[in-house]
């Protein structure tokens, strides 16, 4: 558009001319060119998106998992749906529970009781075909990091079944997006803890997935990639992908999740649109009315700088 | 076509005498060279043998082990200059290619070498001057065999093997020749301390019988008169011929008429490593990630040190005792094969929670049992092998070679197997990966000493039939015997291996969740 208006003018202005013709132009053509382009940020594309999934069928079903480890109940009773296209976002505090819904729905730890299904394929039932659907990403499993990034790529890619040519081009163009190009040839354990984030990511998106379970992608990966990485979901989301990913940062959880499930010891106590469920405060607001409503700044009285108390 | 091939033929012959002085002079030197080893080799056996009986057997074998390698060489290592294919473009019939090809190869420099070595043949061997028809008959057929092995076998690869995987091939090749060339120095020498031995004139016999040995045994058949013995044999031959002839038509038919399936576009597994051997197949990819590990990860090279310890302190206490020495040198190697198969019965928890990317991937069980076991294959078969041979150059009687090999690869397949259901079944603390190999593992106790004594257990009584048989062969070496020992050692351990990789692979199906939660509770 801007283009446009600077072809309006008399071709033979001069540079110092077209800039005046920039700022002016836009009055007369259209208000909105001409300005700085404010890119749409990721919380109003969450928003739009959150009206969008909810009408989009569901493709994960958790029917109430429960996992007991002997008395300890880890989850109880979790039920809720991940709709196609939503980036669903899983918070609760440390020790919630957070982890073991999200491997139970990867098939990586077995429920006690429940139910979990991905496109109406059973997660226990018919492990395989469901796994071809699922992309994970586990928090605090190790990686074959004996393996250079690029084997590691290659491994993930042919035990989902692909083929070598598809690997390869994936693999290729995962590492662009990444950022990884120039650390394909180094062994995964000599990354840094942000880049085994990223490769382990990559991995499991590499088989295009039609939901992706990632735990705590966030974790440890610097800011800018960590937009990066937001790029990367929206624009997998926008695809028709759903992601539901855990994070503790509320504030991230708010700004691109259009979706969230609050766990707080092994329960869902709150889920729906992220509009829905913070109604009208912030998220964390939110959540911390919703972990612990009565005790907040109570204890710790004598945890205080100076030592004159008594 | 014919004559044309034939012309490019001798400008091939020729064109190796073309070049500076240097490479002329080098070239003569290599061209005298290998016809001194052409009549050298038909010296050879005048030298072995003392009687003419035994001069005809090793006659007889050495021609089965020089058509043989005519036959394996081209396949593994593909030195061929005129190929079928390369007459595609041109107009002329697959038959008329085919029969132009065959017969041109007449004119080559290892056709050449063979006439030399027939021709020394004729000149030494005096008693053939008695059957000119016979000797006629016998350097045609085997100068007729040993082309048509070698353009069959030369075309099949050229035909079945991808241009990519050529150089696996010679890999291969290399290992085979690196495994069978102890048994066959051994053989030599062997001859050479008691050229009297029955066990070369049952030899001869037997490879008489094979199309590669046929015409030396007919030969030898004739000279003593039984014409019936030496046409039977000559026709063993003959109609070893006509199959190979039809097949190198066929062969030349279908080079002619397709091409090889283009590498997939975009397809660059360059800086893989390994896994550019492997093909793109779960259970290649798992045994080539295994291989990297035993190469990148000292925690597997510290477990194999000890290896080698157990038996030499069990031959010292043995020898000491003063146990035979030749029945001593039978006892290293299944040790050491059965310790090296045992190895892996733990090989889950040393990947620690990095299982995972099996579980989520929903990996077969048995891929992931199967392709674990690529290093303990890769580096254990040959060892039984090799290690065979030389067990039996130092007992000091090749009869046995057959029942030591079945027992070893026996033991050595029997112990994979084992270990295969063991660690999808019992795995227990093993040094974390990134730890030093030394470190002891960072959670102790837990089931460590039962599954190491029941693994080593239930190996040990799985092996023992297949092992005794072996032993029983070993005190009654007759040949029957033996070669039984090998079948049932080597039919033995393929069964159980494969039953080993079958319930541990049903295991993991099973149990992998449990799998990961117990390797973390490792970590």
């Amino acid at each position: 558009m801007q283009a446009e208006s600077v072809q309006s003018e008399p071709a033979q202005v001069a540079p110092a001319a077209t800039e005046t013709a920039n700022a002016e132009a836009p009055q007369a053509a259209s208000p909105r060119t001409g300005r700085i382009e404010v890119p749409v940020p990721s919380v109003v594309r969450a928003r739009e998106r959150a009206e969008i999934a909810a009408g989009n069928p569901v493709v994960l079903r958790a029917e109430s998992l429960t996992k007991s480890y002997g008395q300890v109940l880890a989850a109880a009773d979790v039920s809720f749906e991940v709709h196609a296209g939503s980036l669903t976002g899983v918070v609760g505090p440390n020790g919630a529970g957070k982890t073991t819904v999200l491997s139970m729905i990867t098939g990586l730890n077995r429920p006690s009781s429940g139910r979990i299904s991905v496109h109406d394929i059973d997660v226990w039932g018919k492990g395989p075909a469901a796994k071809r659907v699922i992309g994970s990403l586990p928090d605090r499993l190790r990686l074959f990091d004996r393996l250079t990034g690029g084997q590691l790529l290659y491994y993930a890619g042919v035990l989902q079944g692909l083929d070598q040519a598809t690997v390869a081009k994936r693999a290729a163009e995962l590492a662009t997006a990444f950022g990884l190009e120039s650390a394909l040839d180094r062994p995964v354990s000599d990354y840094s803890a942000g880049m085994q984030k990223k490769i382990g990511l990559a991995c499991s998106m590499i088989h295009a997935p039609e939901v992706l379970v990632l735990d705590e992608p966030y974790e440890t990966i610097d800011p800018v990639s960590a937009s990066n990485v937001t790029e990367i979901l929206e624009k997998y989301v926008a695809g028709g992908g759903s992601v539901i990913m855990s994070s503790h940062s509320l504030d991230l959880i708010q700004r691109i999740c259009d979706h969230v499930v609050i766990i707080v010891d092994g329960s869902v106590v709150a889920q729906g649109t992220v509009d829905a469920v913070r109604d009208g405060v912030s998220l964390e607001e939110r959540f911390k009315h919703l972990t612990n409503p009565d005790d907040e700044g109570k204890g710790l009285e004598w945890l205080r700088g100076s030592s004159d108390s008594e | 076509m014919v004559a044309r091939l034939f012309r490019l033929r001798v400008a091939l012959l020729l064109s190796v005498f073309r070049g500076g002085f240097r490479e002329v002079s080098r070239a003569v030197i290599l061209a005298l060279l290998a016809v001194l080893s052409a009549a050298l080799l038909a010296w050879l056996p005048l030298w072995l043998a003392g009687t003419a009986g035994d001069r005809a057997a090793i006659d007889i074998i050495l021609s089965s082990v020089l058509l043989a390698l005519v036959a394996l060489v081209p396949f593994f290592a593909n030195l061929g200059s005129l190929e079928p294919r390369q007459f595609g473009a041109f107009p002329a019939s697959p038959a008329s290619i085919a029969t132009g090809l065959f017969l041109s190869t007449l004119l080559s420099w290892p056709t050449i070498w063979l006439l030399i070595w027939m021709a020394s043949l004729a000149a030494l061997r005096p008693e053939w001057a008695g059957v000119p028809l016979a000797v006629l008959i016998a350097g045609v057929l085997t100068l007729l065999l040993a082309i048509a092995l070698a353009r069959v076998s030369s075309a099949l690869v050229r035909l079945a093997v991808p241009a990519r995987a050529v150089s696996g091939l010679r890999w291969v090749g290399l290992v085979l020749l690196l495994t069978t060339l102890p048994v066959l120095i051994f053989l030599v020498a062997d001859a050479l301390r008691s050229p009297r031995s029955q066990a070369i004139q049952d030899a001869a016999t037997v490879f008489g019988w094979t199309p590669f040995g046929a015409p030396a045994a007919g030969l030898s058949y004739a000279v003593h008169g039984d014409v019936a013995a030496a046409a039977a044999h000559f026709g063993v031959t003959a109609a070893a011929l006509i199959v190979l002839l039809l097949c190198w038509h066929l062969i030349v038919a279908r080079s002619l008429t397709t091409v090889e399936r283009p590498a997939p576009a975009g397809v660059t597994r360059d800086g893989l490593e390994i896994f550019e051997r492997f093909p793109a197949k779960p259970r290649a990819v798992i045994a080539a990630r295994a291989l990297t590990y035993w190469r990148r990860d000292p925690r597997y090279r510290i477990a194999l040190f000890a290896i080698p310890v157990a038996p030499v302190i069990m031959m010292a206490a043995l020898w000491i005792a003063g146990m035979d020495l030749h029945v001593l040198a039978l006892l290293p190697l299944p040790v050491i094969l059965l310790l090296f198969g045992w190895s892996v019965h733990n090989d889950v928890a040393l990947d620690s929670t990095a299982i995972w990317m099996h579980v989520a991937s929903g990996t077969k069980g048995t891929h992931d049992r199967a392709g674990r076991l690529a290093p303990v294959m890769l580096i254990g078969l040959p060892l039984a092998v090799i290690g065979s041979s030389i067990t039996v150059t130092i007992s000091g009687d090749w009869r046995l070679l057959p029942a030591v090999l079945g027992m070893n690869i026996a033991v050595l397949l029997v112990a994979s197997g084992v270990s295969s259901v063991f660690s999808s079944f019992m795995p227990y603390p093993a040094t974390r990966p990134g730890d030093s190999p030394f470190a002891q593992p960072a959670v102790q106790g837990s089931g460590a000493g039962l599954a190491q004594t029941l693994s080593m257990l239930v190996a040990l009584v799985l092996a023992l039939p297949p092992v005794l048989f072996a032993a029983y062969a070993i005190a009654y070496p007759t040949f029957e015997l033996n070669v039984m020992a090998l079948v049932l050692g080597v039919l033995w351990g393929l069964i159980l291996l494969g039953l080993g990789v079958l319930i541990g692979g049903k295991a993991f199906d099973r149990g992998a969740p449990e799998l990961i939660a117990v390797t973390q509770t490792f970590d």
